[in-house]
């Protein structure tokens, strides 16, 4: 059990490896989230970050490893309760409004007096003028701001937020990142998926970096930073520098 | 409970919104009012005869046992070929919503699953209704009472209800449990045993209506789900007795058992269905977008993964190599697909069925099976490989002109379809020992088929253009059927009658239809042409 070595951590993840036929998405993973950190989780298309994600909030079954949500097995009820997520694809229910979703989001976590933060999350996304429309009438970029405030609202103290910038105007990252910074503020854990990597530089803890099921690189900026002898490095440098073919 | 509090509710919500969405497009209501007159016409007709009839019809015992030999196959076929597909594959469906929403949520799973199972109950006794409305007057006139429509739509949802759970079993147990082997063994015992006991029953049968009797053998009418639906619907021709409600206790109970077994032993299924969701998802873009959705089946058939296609496609042409290289990967080539056996198959049995129980005249035949590919023609005639590029950005932003565009895109298909047609009716008069007037008749009906075909693939745009939004099409779709039938009959009827009236040949006739056909599809593309700048993409309205 990695109980007892992980105590205390918001997310562990041991040796965890899920096959799809004979293609190793995601290839003996180690590593864990303490609460309240922010990690960014990088790496090119195909390397498996997705199917990490999903497999963590339950969607997809490990081939192998063990995974903890806040000391609590994946998949568990306290686990889920933990933990909320934000899909890559925002596919919602196209027969429920705005405000429903926050609605059904808010009495499958049991929060109370949720309003006013729905309220305040519309608002700060511009779709507060939508909340009874339906999302089949919303554009994507919409149902992507609508999904965010789902995980948001739902009041988790660990957020899976897959791609969460993909089909969001400038302004809406702009918001989202100030989000982040928030929800960091209070305590919150943040495991975020993205190619978009000026938005989370300045917000990020550290980040892990994948390629082909494998992490290549984790630790904080200034670690990776140093471990290439590039002070100065962005992220986007970092990236390129550690995710580059030999 | 808080969990089915939750997730009544949502389908609750949902319920409602579909009653607010008719208020807030009342439009839609004219598809619920076509839909309903269709049902009215088609069932008043029915009822009004049967008021008028003194004395009920009583059925030929040769076609119950037809009808009910026909229905244990039909669903012996449907239930084996589910079942043994959820030996891989699991056919569960549940929304993308309730995927990204509904799963993550600290809603237990098998809460989740088990709601899921429940509310199929109502949403498949009420899917069974419209076939059995459909057919009770028929029933009723055959004498058959109101206790013998009920145990026949028992049947239709003892069948829907009982065929989702039993399959996620097959799959939990096949896949997760990995029993593929001991549950593949059971699936083809169970079938040799029917094949074995129907064989057995008719062992001394002289003739083809004996044979058919085959579906009252012990070994069958005993026989789990398959038997006793089957009694079920055996009681509706023939009246109850202690062996039906035995049928129906033991479909109760195990379906009761079944769902339990899948509750209990659906652990950590969410992986199992998401497949299936994300199909279902797509398949509905498809079919909001106008693309076409029979298409997918049959390329599953056959399908190549590396299609090789050489030489250049410059301008239009680049859609002929769309389509090359569509056609390769899903058939033989480009220009047989999977529809192409299946055609000559069919024209062989049909050709031979004829033949040796001289049931009608080769030309009689031949008019019968192109009438039917007719009416289906019509019928699909809102999907097609434009409307499907339609749907797409690639018709609008491609170098070349609109005719050009749609005539790489329909050559392919236009000449796949001809290819079909002859096949079917070529095979049919070889088979049907057609004289030569009948060969002369095959030829001329292909002809005539396949020009409806040409006309009807140019009418697309046309339709898109006169109604823009793929609701209005939805909706207006009779009324555009109508205008197609018009566009086709009245050309072809002026100029072959035409024809007909100054030469008083029946060759002549049909010439003159052919020759309008394919006008009035030259004119629609030549028409299209200038309304293409009228056509903007639409996604998803």
């Amino acid at each position: 059990m990695i109980e007892a070595n992980y105590a205390g951590t918001m997310l562990a993840v041991q040796n965890l490896s899920k096959k799809f036929g004979k293609h190793m998405a995601v290839d003996r993973l180690n590593f864990s989230l303490h609460s309240g950190e922010v990690v960014g989780l990088l790496g090119p298309n195909g390397a498996g970050k997705s199917t990490l994600i999903k497999c963590i909030v339950g969607l997809l079954r490990p081939t192998n490893g063990e995974i903890l949500i806040n000391g609590h097995i994946r998949g568990s009820r306290a686990a889920r309760q933990t933990s909320a997520y934000v899909p890559e694809i925002p596919q919602l229910y196209d027969m429920l409004t705005v405000w429903q979703h926050l609605q059904f989001i808010t009495g499958a976590y049991e929060v109370k007096q949720w309003e006013e933060k729905a309220e305040e999350l519309l608002k700060m996304f511009e779709i507060w003028d939508k909340k009874d429309e339906f999302t089949k009438a919303l554009s994507k970029g919409m149902r992507q701001k609508l999904s965010l405030c789902c995980g948001v609202v739902s009041n988790a103290q660990m957020l899976f937020l897959d791609e969460p910038m993909v089909g969001l105007d400038p302004k809406a990252i702009k918001n989202l990142k100030n989000l982040i910074q928030e929800l960091k503020d209070e305590g919150k854990t943040l495991f975020i998926s993205t190619h978009l990597l000026d938005p989370i530089e300045t917000v990020c803890n550290r980040v892990i970096v994948l390629k082909k099921g494998k992490i290549i690189a984790q630790g904080s900026l200034e670690d990776l930073r140093h471990q290439l002898g590039e002070e100065n490095a962005s992220l986007e440098e970092v990236f390129l520098e550690v995710t580059a073919d030999d | 409970m808080t969990d089915y509090l939750q997730m009544l509710r949502l389908d609750l919500r949902k319920l409602i919104n579909y009653i607010v969405e008719i208020k807030r497009t009342p439009k839609k209501l004219i598809s619920y009012f076509l839909f309903l007159a269709w049902i009215a016409l088609i069932l008043l007709p029915q009822f009004m005869g049967n008021k008028k009839s003194t004395l009920p019809q009583q059925m030929n015992p040769t076609i119950i046992q037809a009808i009910l030999s026909a229905y244990l196959l039909l669903i012996s076929g449907l239930i084996f070929s589910t079942l043994i597909s959820s030996l891989k594959k699991l056919y569960f469906t549940f929304s993308m919503g309730d995927v990204n929403l509904l799963f993550p949520s600290p809603l237990e799973p098998q809460r989740i699953l088990f709601w899921s199972m429940l509310k199929k109950i109502p949403a498949t006794l009420l899917g069974a209704v419209l076939p059995v409305l459909f057919l009770t007057p028929t029933l009723l006139r055959w004498g058959i009472g109101t206790q013998g429509v009920f145990f026949i739509y028992a049947s239709f949802v003892s069948l829907a209800l009982i065929i989702s759970p039993l399959a996620f079993l097959i799959f939990l147990l096949s896949v997760r449990y990995q029993k593929e082997g001991w549950m593949r063994s059971v699936l083809v015992c169970s079938i040799l045993w029917l094949v074995g006991s129907w064989l057995w029953q008719v062992r001394e049968s002289t003739n083809l209506v004996d044979l058919l009797t085959g579906y009252q053998a012990v070994g069958i009418w005993q026989f789990p789900v398959v038997g006793w639906i089957l009694r079920l619907a055996y009681a509706g021709f023939n009246g109850a007795s202690s062996d039906t409600y035995w049928g129906l206790l033991w479909i109760v109970l195990t379906l009761s058992l079944v769902s339990f077994a899948v509750y209990r032993l659906a652990k950590d299924y969410y992986e199992d269905v998401l497949g299936r969701a994300e199909k279902m998802y797509e398949a509905r873009k498809r079919a909001k977008s106008g693309r076409p959705q029979f298409s997918e089946v049959f390329a599953k058939f056959g399908r190549k993964n590396k299609p090789a296609v050489k030489g250049t496609y410059a301008g239009s042409r680049a859609f002929l190599f769309k389509q090359i290289a569509n056609y390769r990967s899903a058939g033989l080539n480009e220009y047989l697909g999977v529809l192409a056996p299946l055609a000559l198959a069919v024209g062989l049995v049909v050709g031979f069925l004829v033949s040796s129980k001289s049931i009608m005249d080769p030309s009689g035949g031949l008019f019968t099976i192109n009438g039917i590919i007719a009416y289906m023609l019509i019928l699909t005639s809102s999907t097609s490989s434009i409307s499907a590029e339609l749907a797409l950005p690639y018709i609008y932003v491609l170098p070349g002109t609109f005719y050009k565009k749609v005539l790489a895109l329909n050559a392919l298909p236009v000449l796949r379809f001809a290819i079909n047609i002859f096949l079917i009716n070529l095979s049919y008069t070889l088979m049907a020992k057609g004289d030569k007037e009948a060969w002369v008749t095959a030829v001329i009906i292909s002809l005539m088929v396949i020009t409806v075909y040409f006309e009807l693939g140019n009418s697309v745009i046309v339709g898109n253009v006169l109604l823009p939004s793929a609701l209005d099409r939805k909706l207006f779709f009779p009324l555009m059927l109508m205008i197609q039938i018009l566009v086709i009959v009245i050309p072809a009827g002026v100029i072959g009658g035409g024809l007909y009236l100054s030469f008083q040949s029946e060759l002549a006739l049909a010439l003159g239809i052919i020759v309008a056909n394919v006008g009035v599809g030259l004119l629609l593309l030549r028409f299209s042409e200038k309304l293409f700048s009228y056509i903007e993409m639409r996604e998803y309205t």
